[in-house]
Order: structure tokens, then C-alpha cells, then sequence
């Protein structure tokens, strides 16, 4: 049961108190993803279920570890 | 790290917990649940929902249940559970409950039930369910906590390396918890006289809390 089915738009009111586990900052919804505005770790959606995993999260581009997100972030 | 095993282990038992485990802990829960007194528009925070056994007991028609774990297993059972029962006021997140996906002063009830023993860190637990209870929401634990009465003591210590099997362990005094994280305990009580499990209803005070110094990174 691992297809990608596409994910059910979250809901405004659960999105507004959903924040990155990592930063805290606010999400925005993209896609099958839920996306941090800092430092922009993708969390996904997975059959319908947001999974705020800091270590199942997709780092974004440019970045090759998570050890170095954290270092750039912590380094402000 | 003790979180990924007790996440594959709870994977593995997903399918049989509500038979075995689930059973015991519905009587403490459908108890806890009704000392929670949920408005219309209250939020709820279901700390290790687990196969959302909760479910059952809180109301239809009022309050907004969020769910979170950390095993998807679990997660689909209790999702299952929420379309079954045609919910519309429930909806589950995966995460970790000591680095909680939630902005601070969130939710009116945070439930905690039989999970706080499981995680490597206990007072960082409630500390995030602090964070994120509004001041003066209720926290509700229902959990094993060490007994200051001998006999049980020596008792559990003879059960403790069953329960370790499922990632319980009896070495947590509710007074540690107190001291520990500053919350203000209004009640606690057990089912019955001898019972290992006991329901402590809490208020957020947010003492123990550096809230304001929090810094970039949640770690």
C-alpha cells in the first residue's frame, strides 16, 4: 500500500498550527510535501498522513546532509 | 536510539495491539477522557494516539482531535478508525513526540496515555506538551509511574522485563515528573485500589518553561 496516492488538501486551520519540528517555522503545502519556510525541509504526505519526521524529510536542494542544514541554520 | 525500535516494534504489533494491550487501557481511557470536559471548539492533543483505542471515547460533535505517533502502522489503524466512526473532527500527524510539529499554545487538552514510559525522555515529553498546551490547558497522563509502596515495587520490578518487550519501563516516579518539568498536578486517582496504571489530570502552567529564549533550531 506504498502508491502515491495523492494526498487530501490540508485543512487551513490544521496547517496554520502545523510547524517544522526542527525550526518552528511555518508550513506551506506543495504538492505530496509539507515545506518549511526556514530552512525548507519537505516533509511528505504520505497516504493522506503528514509525516513530521525531521529524519524522513526531504532536504532541500543544494543541501546534502542533514548535519549540514543544521549548521547552516544554527550558524544565522 | 530507543525511538526507532520502539517505532518498529509498535509496526510489527499494530494489527494485534487492540486485541492484546488495547483491551487493558480502554477502561483508563474512556475514564480519563470523560475528566477532559471538551467545548465545541477546544483542541485536543492525542500524544501517542497510537491505534487512536481513544477514539472510541471522545466526543463526536465537539473539540477537534489531533492525533500523533510515531509508527504509520499504528496511524493507519487509527485512521481506519476515523473514517469508520465517519469522524469529522479528528485527523493524525507522524511525528516524534518530544520535537512536536506544533506551534506553541495550540491546543486546550493534551492527553498523554500509556506512552510517556516508551519514549527515551520523559520530562522533554512533557515539556513539548507543555509548549504547546495553551497556559492553563489541562494535560491528562494516564501511565505507570514507580511505586512508593514496596510490595508493588518489588512486583514490578519482577514484571519489568516483560514490559520492556513493549518498550514500558517502571522506572519513572510521578515526583521526578513534578520536580522535573514544574507542572501543577490537580488530581490523580486508579481504578482500583491495586492498579499499576494511574491517571494524573495536570494544569499548563508553563513555569518550568524557558519559552522565551528559544533559539533557531528546536534541539
Amino acid at each position: 500500500m506504498s502508491s502515491t496516492t495523492p494526498s487530501h488538501a490540508i485543512d487551513p486551520d490544521l496547517l496554520e498550527m502545523l510547524r517544522c519540528p526542527l525550526t518552528h517555522s511555518p508550513l506551506r503545502a506543495e504538492g505530496d510535501f509539507l515545506i518549511a519556510e526556514v530552512g525548507g525541509l519537505a516533509y511528505p504526505v504520505r497516504d493522506g498522513i503528514p509525516v513530521m519526521l525531521i529524519e524522513e524529510a526531504k532536504l532541500p536542494a543544494g543541501v546534502e546532509s542533514l548535519e549540514a542544514l543544521k549548521e547552516k541554520l544554527g550558524g544565522k | 536510539m530507543q525511538e526507532s525500535s520502539t517505532k518498529k516494534i509498535y509496526d510489527v504489533h499494530s494489527v494485534f495491539y487492540d486485541a492484546t494491550f488495547g483491551r487493558l487501557v480502554r477502561r483508563r481511557i474512556a475514564q480519563a477522557i470523560s475528566h477532559m470536559n471538551i467545548k465545541p471548539r477546544d483542541r485536543v492533543l492525542d500524544l501517542g494516539i497510537g491505534t487512536g483505542v481513544s477514539l472510541n471515547y471522545y466526543p463526536q460533535d465537539r473539540g477537534h482531535i489531533v492525533g500523533v505517533d510515531l509508527s504509520a502502522g499504528m496511524l493507519r489503524e487509527a485512521r481506519k478508525k476515523i473514517r469508520e466512526q465517519g469522524r469529522t473532527n479528528a485527523s493524525v500527524f507522524q511525528g516524534d513526540a518530544m520535537r512536536l510539529p506544533f506551534t506553541r499554545d495550540t491546543f486546550d487538552h493534551v492527553f498523554i496515555s500509556h506512552v510517556i514510559s516508551v519514549v527515551s525522555d520523559p520530562y522533554r515529553l512533557v515539556q513539548e506538551a507543555q509548549r504547546v498546551a495553551k497556559p492553563g490547558a489541562r494535560i491528562v497522563i494516564v501511565n505507570h509511574f514507580q511505586s512508593t509502596n514496596r510490595f508493588l515495587a518489588l512486583l514490578e520490578k519482577w514484571l519489568c522485563p516483560l514490559c520492556t518487550k513493549l518498550g514500558w519501563r517502571s522506572d519513572l516516579a510521578l515526583q521526578d515528573l513534578i520536580r522535573r518539568t514544574g507542572v501543577e498536578v490537580d488530581y490523580r486517582f486508579k481504578l482500583e485500589s491495586i492498579d499499576l496504571w494511574e491517571t494524573v489530570v495536570m494544569t499548563n502552567t508553563k513555569s518550568a518553561l524557558n519559552l522565551g529564549g528559544m533559539g533557531m533550531l528546536a534541539v
